[in-house]
């Protein structure tokens, strides 16, 4: 490293220490662990945060996600749905009935779109679904995972009370680029870690839409979440859920507990920021 | 969705009992902690079994959470539904100070 850069870097790293312990008084210091990600509440539990580099892309919602003609059980790089359909546990997986709508003349298979843009497609479900709006066979009634930006939660998380609801929305940032994004939670994972979201949540957050095949395309850099439970009841997000709302909402509730400062700030603990920042400029 | 199917079966039919012949699987799991059950004992005995299973046979690990340590932090309690009262597991994970 040159002095030139030794400098910057004690330089940066002072600021980084004194701007993020001022936020960091007001960050929550009590919470739990899972898989390995601090997880830190706020003191009135109104807000959580978390920070992780793991990332996995979810297509469920997207009326093109899965398409019958696929190879079943396998997930090849290519085909006519965006995601395998060994991603959706059909035929052989337990899971496949939370994933698809089974067709009511037989529900041994799924249901098969009859008509519109993606005709011949499977329909494919989220956890958050309003099926008053079109009826459970259609895709109107499901979260798109290639136009909304969700989060979904692994099933030990979503069973812990306090963690927030279908519904409930939040915000993330890149850390490593800036980008950021509104999320809604709108699915439940199975025993999984924290980091899976739907498709345009890591474009939001990245430069394109990653492929659910592969994860080809996901953004690079670690990812610093605040979820807000509760807010699912009172936050106007409409269904089909409008982005523009979203972004609202979620703006709205981030500027409450410090804007983006506090969430890059409680997500992780100060050292591991100036540890981070120090590395990247040694580079 | 996981959730919407459990609630659905169990107000269906008597309460599912999550099969524990084979190992546990992120989704099997998941199935256990989604399902409903009629009553807190119900609740209690499948939880008892998930357990016992796994200390017989365990299973393999996901990111280093056993199923024995997810299933420890696991306890059954009651929620209202509009049918009434319904018994969950609910997850309990040791707090940081």
């Amino acid at each position: 490293m040159s002095k030139f850069r030794r400098l910057l870097a004690t330089a940066l790293s002072c600021c980084l220490f004194s701007s993020t312990s001022a936020i960091a008084q007001s960050c929550p210091a009590g919470g739990f662990d899972y898989m390995g990600v601090p997880i830190a509440f706020s003191p009135d539990h109104a807000a959580y945060y978390f920070a992780t580099d793991h990332k996995l892309v979810d297509a469920d919602g997207a009326p093109n996600a899965y398409h019958p003609s696929d190879v079943p059980n396998t997930c090849p790089e290519t085909g006519r749905g965006i995601d395998c359909l060994a991603a959706a546990g059909y035929p052989d997986g337990s899971w496949w009935q939370t994933v698809l709508v089974g067709d009511p003349a037989d529900p041994t298979r799924p249901a098969i779109q009859q008509d519109g843009p993606y005709k011949g497609f499977f329909v494919s479900m989220t956890s958050l679904r309003n099926t008053e709006f079109a009826g459970p066979a259609s895709t109107a009634s499901y979260v798109d995972a290639a136009a909304i930006p969700y989060i979904v939660l692994p099933a030990p998380i979503y069973r812990t009370d306090g963690m927030g609801e279908m519904g409930d929305i939040g915000f993330a940032t890149n850390l490593d680029t800036g980008r950021t994004t509104p999320f809604v939670i709108a699915d439940e994972g199975p025993v999984e870690r924290l980091g899976e979201a739907s498709v345009a949540f890591w474009h939001a957050l990245g430069v394109q839409a990653p492929n659910p095949r592969n994860g080809e395309g996901l953004p690079d850099g670690r990812i610093a979440y605040v979820v807000f439970p509760g807010s699912g009841k009172d936050a106007k997000i409409g269904w089909p859920i409008d982005k523009a709302a979203l972004t609202r909402e979620a703006r709205t509730r981030l500027d409450a507990v410090g804007g983006l400062a506090a969430l890059r700030s409680c997500a992780q603990p100060t050292t591991e920021i100036a540890s981070v920042s120090a590395v990247r400029l040694s580079k | 969705m996981i959730a919407a199917l459990s609630l659905a079966l169990a107000l269906a039919t008597p309460a599912p009992t999550p099969s524990h012949a084979k190992a546990w699987t992120p989704h099997s799991a998941a199935a256990l902690l989604d399902a409903s059950f009629p009553s807190e004992q119900v609740c209690q005995t499948a939880l008892d079994a998930a357990r016992e299973h796994e200390r017989l046979t365990p299973s393999k690990p996901v990111h280093n959470l056993s199923y024995a340590r997810l299933f420890a932090q696991a306890r059954c309690g009651s929620a209202t539904h509009t049918n009434g009262v319904i018994w969950r597991i609910r997850m309990h994970w040791p707090r940081r100070p």
